[in-house]
């Protein structure tokens, strides 16, 4: 069907448009504003009519809700609040439109001048709840978000039944109108958070939010760095946690995932196990990733540095075995470890965006290239290969949002190592260290509780106390409402 | 004129003037000691602390006078419009060229140690660069920066002094009595030593960073602890080598503390000698001088032309350091800037202030 309409903008929130108060003029109303082929009007008889839009619509719903009791609707239009028990009455062209947009179905009576009756019989369609695929849990719960707001906030609910946790809901993006929640515990979470969070939100008159990256970026500004200034998580287990620590989960309708706001370096480190296995397993799993995040970002510098510029320092067996690798290399280190970061970059690219099974061949035959055949064929040392494997694998220990971060940066710390040795790698490192200095999220220091420091939340977040009953106060680095994790007797203070 | 939203706290201001007072002193005065003073250098240094008591005390007590306010503004109060200004003006040059005549010890340092084949501008162009760019991010960056840095620094001059204790010849300081010989004759108090007696200088940094101090109770304390702990670390870079080398020998070294770690040998490791961990400590420590020294001078160009960002006056800054450290002085005109600069910066930081101290204190009374 061909839809001859004006090309301008139809921006209804600006009217406050009421419904014509005759029937068929109401109807032409309708049909006018949407030039939607899945819209579908119904004209039963001369008397009623309903509407909906059958791509977000249970049909079945729709006739067993709708149909049944429309002989008796015909009858008495005033009884509808009988007939429908979860209708609304609308009288604005907005509110139905909105509602229709939102998979509603709309029942028009002849007698009801200027008022349609509205009730949900949405049915978007969705994945089924399924297994993490970012954050693998072990001894953990196995669900995680899907692309439905309110599935998702049925399994947040979950563990949260107190009638301090906050959810609000915001429409944003002017032709989007994108569902989303802002969840929070309202007597522990900073007011200043919410009241920024919620200030921007309404000052949000973009066309539309359909993901995470752009509502943050109407929320904390530009986003100016490698480094994510917000967690993006999929498990309502871990979510559950940073909830009750005091911070500020969104939710957005269509995205598999939550957006945790305020955010800091070290929460890049919290593995799942953390929640789930004991302190000293916690513990190892936290240094471990920390740990694989530094050899990402430093030990390919290092090799460099002492292959290249610094040779004095390196022990003489040692120096003698490596100079015995690279004896038949015929370029430079730097050129040798710049190639194969950049081989390694397509290889990991490749196996992450590559559908099925063609990510596992491709693994297979990048792995025999640059391990064997590039060492057999004196294009790259056995060494180089082995600092490449352990960057490669320290990239992907931490939380995957940071492996970005790891990956980019490597680059300009690798070449100031070409270039002055360990002297290089320092100044790299102070101008990196300066930057997540510089950031924030939502107010917090990026680095905090490091810079500034905080001793004890520090020591809370490394090690966590032996016994649980003893941590009695909540981290003071989200400035949190209610101070205690719990009371001696029970009462909140 | 001061953005009273930046703010930063004691532990950071404790940080900050701990490696500022540090600075690369084992470095750059105590070849000069080991040549006047021989194995009494150690001496010197515990004078200088005496002394540097004194600076702490007069240093706060000014700033605490004038709390919202930096030298360029409290110094026009007491001493009139043009005296305040230029005694502003000589503060911001003292500073200045504070950091000047360290960066030049520790180019030497690293070109001697690490690259000796490198070109000076380029070693410039990443250092200056650096320090620049953290520099611009914003007070609350750069001191969020050495806070971060603060706690592995620390580590590590522990472990690098530590280590060398395994090395030591405590006879190299025996008899303890001989060495008053040198201070009881006119020929122990030479200029030299005379202008080693102020080097602790990071606490004159107040003067500008005071204002943004928030919660500023112990903050006498605070100085004087960091100033302890400074001490510490700069009465060990000189002890040391006497301990290691003997007095006769350490004269003939270059870098008497760098050579005294390159006795400490880890074998086990893939890095040799321990002497690289300690250039890495010397590079930070030097960001530490050079952000004080430059924020310092910007802060106050700010507040005497009365700008409201300073971004393009650190930029000029950077610009002119890297134009005067890239042509290396010549080592007399060296020594002679930095005696010239110490005796500067007595008159300016230590009796100026102390007779303002002194003026204060009348009006107080009266």
């Amino acid at each position: 069907m061909s839809h001859q309409s004006s090309t301008h903008t139809i921006d209804l929130s600006k009217t406050e448009t009421p419904l014509r108060s005759d029937y068929k003029a109401m109807l032409e109303q309708m049909k006018k504003l949407i030039t939607a082929d899945d819209f579908q009007m119904v004209e039963l008889d001369e008397t009623i009519s309903y509407m909906y839009i059958e791509t977000i619509a249970n049909i079945e719903r729709i006739h067993q809700e709708v149909l049944q009791s429309i002989d008796s609707f015909r009858e008495n239009p005033s009884e509808w609040k009988t007939l429908f028990t979860n209708g609304n009455e609308r009288t604005e062209l907005e509110k139905v439109m909105n509602d229709l947009l939102n998979g509603h179905v709309i029942l028009a009576h002849k007698k009801m001048s200027g008022k349609v009756i509205t009730f949900s019989v949405a049915d978007f369609k969705t994945r089924a709840v399924e297994t993490p695929q970012l954050e693998k849990i072990l001894f953990g719960p196995k669900d995680s978000y899907v692309e439905n707001i309110d599935t998702n906030l049925s399994l947040l609910r979950r563990n949260h039944k107190d009638v301090n946790l906050t959810i609000s809901y915001y429409t944003i993006g002017e032709r989007s109108k994108t569902k989303v929640a802002v969840i929070y515990y309202r007597d522990i979470t900073n007011p200043t958070w919410i009241k920024k969070i919620e200030n921007k939100i309404k000052n949000i008159h973009i066309d539309k939010v359909i993901s995470h990256k752009e509502l943050a970026e109407l929320l904390i500004g530009r986003n100016q760095t490698v480094f994510p200034l917000y967690e993006l998580v999929e498990s309502p287990s871990r979510t559950s946690h940073f909830l009750y620590t005091g911070r500020v989960l969104i939710f957005i309708d269509g995205t598999p995932f939550g957006a945790m706001f305020p955010m800091t370096l070290l929460h890049m480190f919290y593995a799942s196990e953390y929640f789930t296995q004991g302190n000293a397993i916690a513990i190892l799993v936290r240094m471990l990733r920390f740990l694989a995040a530094c050899l990402a970002l430093l030990l390919p510098a290092f090799y460099v540095a002492l292959v290249g510029v610094n040779t004095g320092v390196v022990p003489t067996e040692l120096g003698a075995l490596i100079a015995g690798d690279r004896a038949s290399i015929p370029y430079p280190i730097i050129i040798e470890i710049i190639a194969l970061f950049i081989i390694l970059d397509i290889f990991l690219e490749s196996t992450a965006y590559v559908p099925g099974n063609i990510g596992a061949a491709l693994n297979i035959v990048g792995s025999l290239v640059i391990g064997q055949a590039a060492a057999e064929a004196n294009l790259v040392s056995h060494m180089s290969i082995i600092i490449i494997a352990i960057t490669a694998i320290g990239t992907y220990l931490t939380l995957h949002q940071l492996s970005y971060a790891l990956r980019i940066w490597k680059y300009p710390i690798a070449i100031s190592a070409a270039l002055l040795g360990f002297f290089g790698i320092i100044c790299c490192v102070v101008v990196m260290m300066g930057h997540l200095c510089h950031l924030s999220s939502l107010g917090v220091p990026y680095m905090s509780p490091l810079a500034p420091l905080r001793p004890k939340d520090l020591f809370h977040q490394l090690i966590p106390i032996k016994d649980i009953s003893k941590r009695k106060e909540r981290s003071k680095m989200w400035q949190t409402q209610d101070k205690y994790y719990q009371t001696d007797d029970g009462e909140r203070r | 004129m001061i953005d009273t939203k930046l703010k930063i706290s004691q532990q950071q201001w404790f940080f900050i003037l701990l490696f500022s007072n540090i600075c690369v002193t084992p470095f750059s005065f105590t070849p000069m000691l080991y040549q006047t003073l021989e194995s009494s250098a150690w001496i010197a240094i515990v004078l200088a602390f005496i002394i540097s008591i004194w600076n702490v005390y007069v240093t706060v007590y000014l700033c605490e006078k004038f709390r919202d306010e930096n030298v360029a503004q409290w110094s026009k109060k007491i001493l009139g419009k043009w005296l305040g200004t230029f005694y502003t003006m000589m503060v911001i040059l003292v500073l200045y060229l504070w950091g000047i005549l360290m960066l030049g010890v520790f180019l030497e340092l690293i070109i001697d140690s690490q690259l000796p084949y490198t070109p000076r501008f380029l070693i410039l162009t990443f250092l200056l660069g650096a320090i620049v760019y953290i520099l611009i991010m914003g007070l609350e960056t750069w001191v969020r920066w050495g806070e971060l840095f603060a706690i592995l620094l620390l580590l590590i001059l522990i472990v690098i002094n530590v280590a060398q204790l395994n090395n030591i010849t405590i006879g190299n300081l025996l008899p303890i009595q001989s060495h008053l010989k040198y201070f009881r004759s006119a020929e122990g108090w030479s200029m030299e030593v005379f202008a080693t007696l102020f080097i602790f200088r990071g606490v004159f940094a107040l003067y500008f960073i005071y204002p943004y101090i928030q919660k500023r109770k112990n903050l006498t304390v605070i100085s004087l602890s960091s100033t302890t702990i400074a001490f510490i670390e700069i009465f060990l870079a000189i002890v040391l080598p006497i301990l290691i080398f003997g007095h006769t020998f350490i004269q003939k070294i270059a870098f008497p503390y760098q050579a005294s770690l390159e006795t400490v040998t880890f074998s086990f490791l893939p890095i040799d000698r321990i002497s690289i961990l300690t250039s890495i400590v010397w590079q930070l420590i030097i960001v530490y001088v050079l952000c004080v020294s430059f924020f310092s001078t910007a802060e106050g160009v700010r507040s005497l032309l009365k700008l409201k960002k300073s971004n393009v006056t650190l930029i000029i800054i950077g610009l002119i350091t890297f134009v005067l450290a890239l042509y290396p002085f010549e080592k007399q005109l060296g020594s002679l800037l930095t005696m010239y600069w110490s005796f500067a910066g007595i008159v300016i930081f230590t009796i100026i202030p102390t007779i303002l101290w002194v003026i204060l204190k009348w009006t107080e009374l009266e």
